[in-house]
């Protein structure tokens, strides 16, 4: 028989009654939407101007995204909910066609001259049918930029054991893009071009106690194709690139405090020799019955790709990028959430602070990327149910 | 415009009822059936009086000193039972069920001390032996009741199906023990009346719940008049006997269940209850033999009583 240490009286029979599933917060099955839902999110992605001393040739403005997502959620019938998501982004900026190396063999970036201005749609559409304890979903979807068009489809499902404390899940995604980078006379660059991505996870879920709860999951990946920047000066990349990875998060509830902290921690690997991993917090502070605040912090770091090169070289042969999402680095978000809740409405608003920086990594970096993006991101909202 | 509903049946024992706010008639009554069934599965699986049930099983394997393995929400019911029995001193026991044999509140007949001594030996939580999933009997004749917390649980359980049916204000009732599931849609809380322990019909207290539960017992639920002498239902592991000090409480909490066994433990200890429910740090309301009245909800009291 397991002893109990006898100390608040409240809190032991809190601990063993949140053990229960209709009691635990952490136990329901997921249900059909009873109500149909309609959700709203701006957002506003600014990056950093860039450095004047980290540039050789080009424009120090960097992407400004202006997105509009929607959301609906429905009913179809009791066992059926339709979601369907979409969403028009206006992105603006001027991009880096290159890194080159200086008189004093310093690399710096090469921007595109002119400010690219591009329009991004974004569709999909998913059905997910309940049942006893669990769900399966089928998703198809669409992407179109100016020069770029991708169709989607996944199936996934989730199950609980009928202790409802454990929950198992599972999908698989494929998507197909193609590519048809827009032509500046005198600059070579393909004109049509496809990849093709099989992404898959299992995931399993456990109450660990009345508190805690605990996911772990696996991933995968298989990407086939133009897999380079087309924009790029000289950006050569295998056409093949296999990811593998590791995810866990932890989701603790402290009734006492009216706050749950979310950690998760995420570990990733490709055959292109990138590793990184992902450490977050979120802590979700209730204020009031309605009021919730949410501040983040996620800490990100990765190990650079096998042909990654400080600065482009017609020298080099073989695979080659000076991308700074191909370096090794190191970044910061912090972050602040705030959601106001009535039973049929939702306001929510939220800032994000990123930094990168070759120092901020966890193995040392001899040569910073001078392309490494710092960004803000604000987004609003507002979801109703009728 | 939301649609108010109230479903009264019978269960555990006791009347119950449901008071809800669906999207359309049809929504309400869809959602009362599901309550209904979630309260009958609890009452199915765990009544002492069918032979088809679990505790009925469980029983069976207690007489011949056996063993059995539990579904994994009897596991919890039953780490809960254990919790409940450390938290106070041993006075919660779901084996003190078999006291019943000696005390009959129908027949209102006082048992002899023989009577009684000759149950002791067969109560006591710390006489079985449970490694969940494993509950085994170490001696024959033990007997385990879950009566003691199951209605209140099922309050809760009812109130989670309402939440999944989509039902956001409501209130579940299982014979006296409340489970508010959300306030009136237009905020407004609900307002509980907590019985009077002695004058029958008349309230004692009037509370404002929005959300969480509330329960109340007292020895006005069955009890046995003799001699001038009143023996309420809430006996006493250890001697047997009914306890005395409290006649009536009643504590407010986030879930039922945790309401129902603070009350119960609080009847159970007797003049050191009000100690107890102090240290819990819960609303609370509670009645001595003499009629004072005391608790952190005694502000709640109607003025006459007052």
């Amino acid at each position: 028989m397991t002893k109990t240490k006898k100390c608040n009286p409240l809190a032991a029979l809190t601990t063993a009654a949140l053990a229960l599933p209709a009691i635990s917060h952490l136990a329901h099955a997921d249900t059909a939407p009873v109500k149909t839902e309609l959700g709203y999110r701006y957002s506003q992605y600014q990056e950093d101007d860039i450095d004047d001393n980290k540039i050789l040739i080009g424009s120090p403005q960097r992407y400004e995204v202006d997105n509009h997502a929607f959301r609906l959620v429905t009913p179809l019938n009791a066992q059926l909910g339709l979601t369907v998501d979409g969403s028009y982004e206006t992105m603006s900026g001027a991009s880096a066609y290159g890194v080159a190396a200086d008189a004093q063999g310093e690399p710096k970036m090469i921007m595109t001259g002119a400010s690219i201005d591009d329009k991004r749609t974004d569709v999909s559409a998913s059905v997910r049918h309940y049942r006893e304890a669990g769900s399966v979903a089928f998703a198809l979807g669409y992407s179109g930029e100016n020069d770029y068009t991708a169709f989607n489809g996944s199936i996934e499902a989730e199950q609980q054991s009928a202790d409802r404390l454990t929950t198992y899940s599972g999908g698989i995604g494929y998507s197909s893009d193609e590519l048809e980078p827009e032509q500046t006379p005198g600059i070579n660059r393909p004109t049509s071009e496809d990849k093709s991505a099989l992404n898959a996870f299992i995931a399993l879920t456990q109450v660990m106690n009345a508190g805690w709860q605990l996911q772990g999951g696996l991933f995968t990946g298989m990407h086939d194709g133009f897999l380079a920047d087309a924009y790029k000066a000289r950006d050569i990349r295998p056409d093949q690139r296999q990811l593998f990875g590791v995810m866990a998060r932890s989701r603790n509830f402290m009734p006492s405090l009216k706050a749950a902290l979310h950690t998760d921690y995420r570990y990733y690997n490709d055959d292109w020799g990138i590793q990184s991993h992902t450490l977050e917090f979120a802590w979700h502070q209730s204020l009031t019955q309605q009021l919730r605040l949410v501040p983040l912090l996620r800490y990100y770091s990765q190990s650079q790709a096998d042909f990654y090169v400080d600065s482009d070289s017609i020298n080099n042969s073989g695979y080659q990028s000076s991308d700074y999402r191909m370096s090794p680095f190191g970044a910061i978000t912090y972050g602040l959430g705030i959601v106001y809740e009535e039973a049929a409405y939702r306001l929510v608003a939220n800032v994000e602070r990123y930094d990168s920086d070759g120092d901020m990594a966890l193995e040392s970096v001899d040569q910073e990327n001078p392309a490494l993006v710092n960004y803000n991101l604000m987004s609003v909202g507002v979801d109703y149910r009728f | 415009m939301p649609h108010f509903l109230s479903h009264a049946f019978r269960a555990m024992g006791s009347p119950c009822c449901i008071h809800l706010y669906a999207e359309s008639p049809a929504h309400g009554a869809e959602a009362a059936q599901k309550i209904e069934a979630e309260v009958l599965r609890l009452e199915q699986k765990y009544s002492r009086y069918r032979d088809d049930s679990l505790t009925a099983a469980i029983n069976r394997a207690a007489l011949e000193a056996g063993s059995i393995e539990v579904d994994s929400e009897t596991a919890a019911l039953l780490d809960y039972a254990h919790t409940a029995w450390l938290q106070s001193d041993g006075l919660f026991d779901i084996t003190s069920g078999l006291l019943r044999r000696a005390w009959n509140f129908r027949t209102g007949k006082i048992p002899s001390q023989k009577e009684i001594d000759l149950l002791l030996p067969h109560i006591g939580w710390g006489k079985l032996t449970w490694h969940n999933p494993k509950l085994s009997f170490t001696r024959r004749g033990m007997e385990l009741d879950f009566g003691g917390y199951v209605k209140e649980y099922g309050a809760d359980c009812a109130a989670a199906v309402a939440l999944q049916q989509g039902i956001q204000h409501g209130l579940i009732e299982l014979g006296g023990d409340i489970r508010v599931i959300g306030p009136h849609p237009d905020g407004r809380p609900w307002s509980v009346g907590i019985r009077h322990p002695r004058i029958a019909g008349q309230v004692l207290a009037q509370i404002d719940l929005a959300s969480g539960a509330i329960a109340s017992s007292g020895d006005y639920e069955r009890c046995i008049e003799h001699n001038g002498q009143r023996y309420g239902h809430v006996l006493n592991p250890h001697t047997g006997w009914p306890v005395q000090g409290l006649i009536s409480v009643s504590v407010v909490a986030d879930h039922c269940l945790l309401a129902g066994s603070a009350t119960t433990i609080a009847l159970l200890r007797g003049d050191t209850g009000t100690d107890w429910l102090d240290s819990l740090v819960l609303p609370w309301l509670a009645m001595d033999m003499h009629g004072t009245v005391y608790g952190t909800l005694a502000h709640s009291v109607s003025s006459a009583d007052a």
